[in-house]
């Protein structure tokens, strides 16, 4: 089921970016009063990118995935896309969007949502997870609840009764009942007025739940990229739960003793010993989570009997008691199995989490969106400043064009890792000011030499020289007759820079004076790789995969944009 | 030829303006930005009072952990911060007198006893005067801040009743009023330490109260105290700081112009000293990684050039895809992850230049235990530099011996008749070499200066980590040094390229 939305949602995306976007784009520019034509020239060399199928293919994955990683907030969040409870409609997954954007607006998209609101009693903001709980099952989550009211009402009454008669035989008496009785059962009956006030009251939300007035909706995938996963057992970073059979390690950390009489709220415990399956006899903690392991029967991967949480540990660390959670139906949990605080095949955490517990997933997710998006600005930008500053250049020459190649040259010069770094060590630089000190210290100056060649070649032809002659201003010349005939080397470079910003923002990430800690990036990732690197790879391997998955495509791209616009032809003679 | 001497000649022209203001830009952003070696000096004394838990700090009067005023000052001028930026920037270079502090050894205190005798008189009357100074203080309950004289203002005078309760009140609105409070008391000259007020203490009270007075003189006393012994020295062009060291003071030219990168904050020692000991480090990692880089790209590009769009050229196109999409560092990392003896396998130690017994080993002969260590440490490293350029090397042979392929000298040796070994491989390849040849130039760079990602991640001790650490550590002379070394070894290696290039190459002509 998962698996088919999680497709549907790609198809979506795919079909949107090649079919919606250019189709909105084109409405937009009727609508302004454009028609859009290209030239001949233009539709061979993208007929030509089209026949080359790997780039081609490489550009549809890629644009693609990036706007649908624009919908990210919808599709991988730790919170609901909507949640209602009565009339109350939230949207909390897109609230920070629309606070951001929208904030000239009122009312329901502006503020947090209160418990009491949706039910729960309590000022604070809503528990989603509590809240979904009772979605899914009211009768489960109420029962309890109504059931301890009304034991607390029928022992009030019963009080009440006991008292009412003891007062009742002072006054058989002729005496005055004393006057702390007469306080207490005035005390009393206010307080189960109260209680059936209140039962009143969760009668009605229980029959908000149980008429199904509530909702919720959540992503695709119920994490996201700054909670830290606090329901996972263990401690960060934890392993992937994909698990591939031998090439996931797996970590045996205690062994299951004897059975013995223990209460716990309850239900049964067991005695458990450390680090017998591993050698490293490792303390045991309280409060640990253990998935219970039984080899399974034709020694394949290990199954998951049951989930046990440590209770008590010993003085040395070494033994302790737990509480069995749960057990896989039809399983008993018996001496001598080992328990892990890895997850197999149980997808809580398919990647992983990071040093901070923060599930991988999402931050590969919306690392990938920051990466191309943080890239894509830089590249727009610094190309707009290498295109006029290029333009200017080849089109004016003389003084203009050697001071300002003398100002490259100089500018090129300058250790621009070195400077950031300098930077970034006492101010932690944004996404935008990252993206300007990128494009002012060094991605301008990328295309302008190629931009002021083509200028310079393209000012001394005929059609240049008549516009110049009929009188047009010269940045018309410039910007409506040289520019597009000299996009070429533009276009065929433009993939090959795009992959060199991206290794740049996770260098700065990964040395740390990139992107504020807090932000989802692939370099951080691979810096808590690096401190752990003996014992996570997966924080290695993981950004390192998207990353280059990433970058080979975008390589493809550039290949296949290179082949296209600008073919070099080798002459073979033999 | 004429043409290209003159190209050359304002290439080299440009290097000194180009260096100039690289330098100044990087100078400029250090000493404006915050976190120089005096507050980094601070936090070090802050931390080192918070570990012993507050207790027992003696001279460091009560919360306010830190140089005072006159300490800070003094620190200034040893750092050279005191000085405007512009000038600051030419007395680093070198063009600009400025005073040199150098630390008196104990050899010239010996050398003449006489003098250091009067001087240690002196520095003896001085602590002393400080030692009275400061039990004074902390009986009067007074305090200096600056130049004035503050003691607590317990209860309103008459006259200033509202004044004080504002005060009060502001004070109690807690954090978030602290500006609006210190605002308010400045109007007055008022002060806020810890939850007392000090207010400045008037000159009839100072006429009247004895301690106060007594206090005054002492401070003045402290003052003359110094300045005397700092009179003292003055005879021997030395100064002291009040911390308890002398220094040699000399005025003169003293910047990188004369070889004088200053003394390292972090290692205490001569900068120069400090980089020279890690070039060979770098050095030795950047030349094996790009002889690797020859060794491996030159071949597999002929061979794709030889087969292009063949099967040969095809496959490995996507290798170089994949060089293009790994930054070297990235494959080191996945080298030290797979091969480090983390998860997987052993193979490889976590990083380093050399094992820790290497020199040791070295002595006692055992050289072929020590050969299989150096090589053991080398290998990620060398992969990191081969992945790193690995794919602009691999295409620039391809397309270069593939340019040389469509040329009319090729296409006359196969009409000659000559075999097809001897066309590619004799006349095609000599020519197609000349622009790899003169990337040597560029390659100077990082053979030099290393590559701060793979120094950080394979932990090599070379200039490229020494670089990145005076950064994290504010380090200025090595932050300096390393630009200094970085930007002229790039500078002229670009130059160079060039140069070769024109000269192994006579159809190339520079103008």
């Amino acid at each position: 089921m998962k698996f088919l939305l999680v497709l549907l949602v790609l198809i979506a995306g795919v079909w949107f970016t090649q079919k919606g976007i250019p189709w909105i784009f084109k409405g937009i520019l009727r609508l302004v009063g454009i028609r859009w034509k290209s030239s001949p020239l233009a539709e061979k060399r993208i007929r030509r990118f089209k026949s080359i199928r790997r780039g081609y293919y490489s550009f549809v994955i890629i644009t693609s995935l990036f706007t649908t990683s624009l919908f990210l907030e919808v599709l991988v969040n730790d919170k609901p896309v909507m949640i209602r409870y009565g009339d109350q409609v939230s949207y909390p997954a897109v609230r920070d969007l629309t606070n951001t954007w929208c904030f000239f607006m009122e009312g329901p998209l502006t503020t947090f949502d209160r418990s009491e609101d949706f039910g729960i009693p309590g000022q604070g903001p809503l528990d989603y997870t509590e809240f979904a709980r009772l979605v899914e099952n009211p009768e489960a989550a109420f029962g309890p609840i109504v059931e301890k009211q009304k034991s607390d009402i029928s022992d009030l009454e019963m009080e009440i009764e006991d008292v009412r008669l003891e007062i009742e035989e002072y006054e058989a008496d002729g005496e005055e009942p004393e006057d702390w009785l007469i306080e207490d059962l005035a005390a009393a009956e206010k307080q189960v007025v109260q209680l059936r006030e209140g039962l009143e009251q969760l009668a009605s939300i229980e029959k908000v739940f149980l008429d199904g007035n509530v909702g919720v909706v959540w992503p695709l995938y119920r994490h996201g990229p700054y909670k830290n996963r606090l329901d996972l057992p263990g401690t960060a970073p934890h392993d992937p739960s994909l698990y591939i059979p031998g090439l996931t390690p797996v970590r045996q950390d205690a062994m299951l003793g004897e059975q013995v009489e223990m209460e716990y709220g309850g239900r049964q415990g067991m005695r458990i010993t450390s680090g017998m399956g591993s050698g490293d006899r490792s303390p045991l903690s309280a409060d640990t989570k253990f998935y219970a392991l039984k080899p399974s029967t034709d020694s394949g991967p290990v199954e998951v009997a049951g989930i046990v949480i440590v209770r008590k540990v010993s003085e040395d660390g070494l033994s302790g008691e737990v509480e069995i959670l749960s057990i896989t139906p039809g399983e008993t949990l018996t001496t001598g199995l080992n328990l892990s605080t890895r997850f197999l095949e149980t997808w809580e955490a398919p990647l992983g989490t990071s040093d901070a517990g923060i599930d991988v997933l999402p931050l590969l997710a919306y690392g990938f969106r920051v990466s191309v998006g943080f890239s894509l600005m830089v590249l727009v930008a610094g190309y707009l400043v290498g295109i006029l500053a290029g333009a200017i250049m080849g089109y004016y020459g003389g003084w203009t064009d050697i001071l300002l190649q003398r100002f490259i040259e100089i500018w090129g010069s300058v250790p621009f890792l070195f400077l950031i770094m300098i930077v970034a060590s006492i101010v932690d630089p944004g996404f935008w000011v990252l993206v300007i000190f990128l494009v002012i210290l060094r991605s301008w100056m990328a295309i302008t030499y190629q931009i002021r060649g083509e200028f310079y070649r393209e000012k001394a032809r005929d059609y240049v020289q008549a516009a110049i002659g009929s009188g047009v201003s010269d940045m018309t010349v410039m910007m409506r007759h040289i520019l597009p005939n000299s996009m070429v080397p533009v276009i065929s470079r433009a993939p090959f820079s795009f992959v060199n910003y991206i290794s740049s923002l996770v260098s700065l990430d990964f040395l740390g004076f990139g992107l504020p800690p807090t932000d989802p990036s692939w370099g951080r990732l691979l810096n808590q790789g690096f401190q752990f690197l003996t014992t996570s790879p997966h924080l290695v391997f993981l950004p390192v995969l998207a990353m280059a998955t990433t970058l080979f495509l975008v390589v493809l791209i550039g290949e296949a944009v290179r082949e296209a616009f600008d073919p070099k032809v080798f002459s073979r003679l033999r | 030829m004429s043409g290209m001497w003159t190209y050359f000649a304002r290439r080299l022209i440009l290097v000194p303006i180009t260096f100039l203001v690289i330098t100044f830009m990087v100078y400029a952003v250090l000493r404006v930005t915050p976190g120089g070696p005096i507050e980094q000096l601070e936090n070090q004394m802050r931390a080192a009072a918070a570990q012993e838990g507050g207790g027992g700090s003696g001279g460091l009067g009560g919360t306010d952990v830190g140089l005072d005023e006159k300490a800070r000052e003094e620190l200034r001028a040893y750092y050279n911060l005191d000085q405007p930026i512009p000038i600051a920037y030419l007395q680093w270079l070198g063009v600009y007198p400025r005073k040199d502090r150098t630390p008196v050894t104990l050899k010239e205190r010996e050398a003449d006893p006489e003098f250091w005798n009067r001087v240690e008189a002196a520095w003896v009357q001085f602590r002393e005067s400080e030692n009275a100074y400061e039990a004074a203080l902390q009986n009067s309950g007074a305090e200096f801040r600056g130049a004035a004289l503050l003691v607590e203002a317990k209860e309103a005078e008459p006259g200033e009743e509202m004044f004080f309760q504002r005060a009060g009140k502001l004070l109690s609105e807690g954090l978030d009023s602290r500006g609006r409070l210190n605002q308010h008391l400045d109007s007055r000259g008022w002060q806020l330490s810890g939850a007392r007020f000090m207010r400045p203490v008037s000159d009839t009270e100072l006429s009247e109260n004895s301690t106060l007075a007594t206090l005054v003189r002492l401070a003045v006393d402290k003052d003359q105290a110094f300045e005397k012994l700092n009179e003292i020295l003055a005879e021997q062009d030395k100064e002291a700081s009040r911390r308890g060291s002398y220094y040699n003071v000399e005025i003169g030219f003293s910047g990188i112009l004369q070889g004088d990168f200053g003394r390292s904050f972090t290692y205490n020692e001569d900068a120069l000293d400090v980089i020279t000991q890690k070039f060979p480090i770098s050095i030795y990692f950047g030349l094996i990684g790009y002889l690797a880089t020859w060794l491996i790209c030159i071949p597999l590009g002929i061979g794709k050039a030889v087969h292009h769009r063949g099967l040969f050229d095809t496959s490995t196109s996507v290798l170089v895809f994949l060089g293009y999409a790994t930054p070297g560092f990235v494959a080191c990392l996945l080298l030290l992850v797979l091969l480090g003896g983390g998860t997987y396998w052993n193979v490889v130690p976590l990083g380093g230049f050399r094992s820790e017994g290497w020199g040791l080993w070295w002595e006692q002969g055992e050289y072929w235990r020590c050969i299989k260590d150096q090589v053991h440490h080398t290998l990620v490293p060398m992969f990191g530099y081969l992945v790193g350029s690995f794919a602009s090397m691999t295409v620039l042979m391809k397309n270069s011996l593939l340019e040389n392929f469509g040329a009319d000298y090729v296409r006359t040796a196969f009409a000659k008749g000559l075999p097809e070994g001897r066309v590619i491989y004799v006349h095609a390849l000599r020519n197609s070499l000349i622009p790899i040849t003169a990337g040597i130039g560029h390659f100077l760079g990082i053979i030099f200066a290393g590559s701060f990602l793979i120094e950080k991640v394979c932990n090599i001790p070379g200039m490229g980590l020494l670089g990145y650490e005076s950064i994290i550590r504010r380090d200025y002379p090595i932050i300096l040094a390393t630009l200094v070394f970085g930007v002229l070894i790039r500078l002229t290696g670009n130059i160079l390229s060039d140069f070769i290039w024109a000269a192994i190459d006579p159809r190339i002509r520079f103008k």
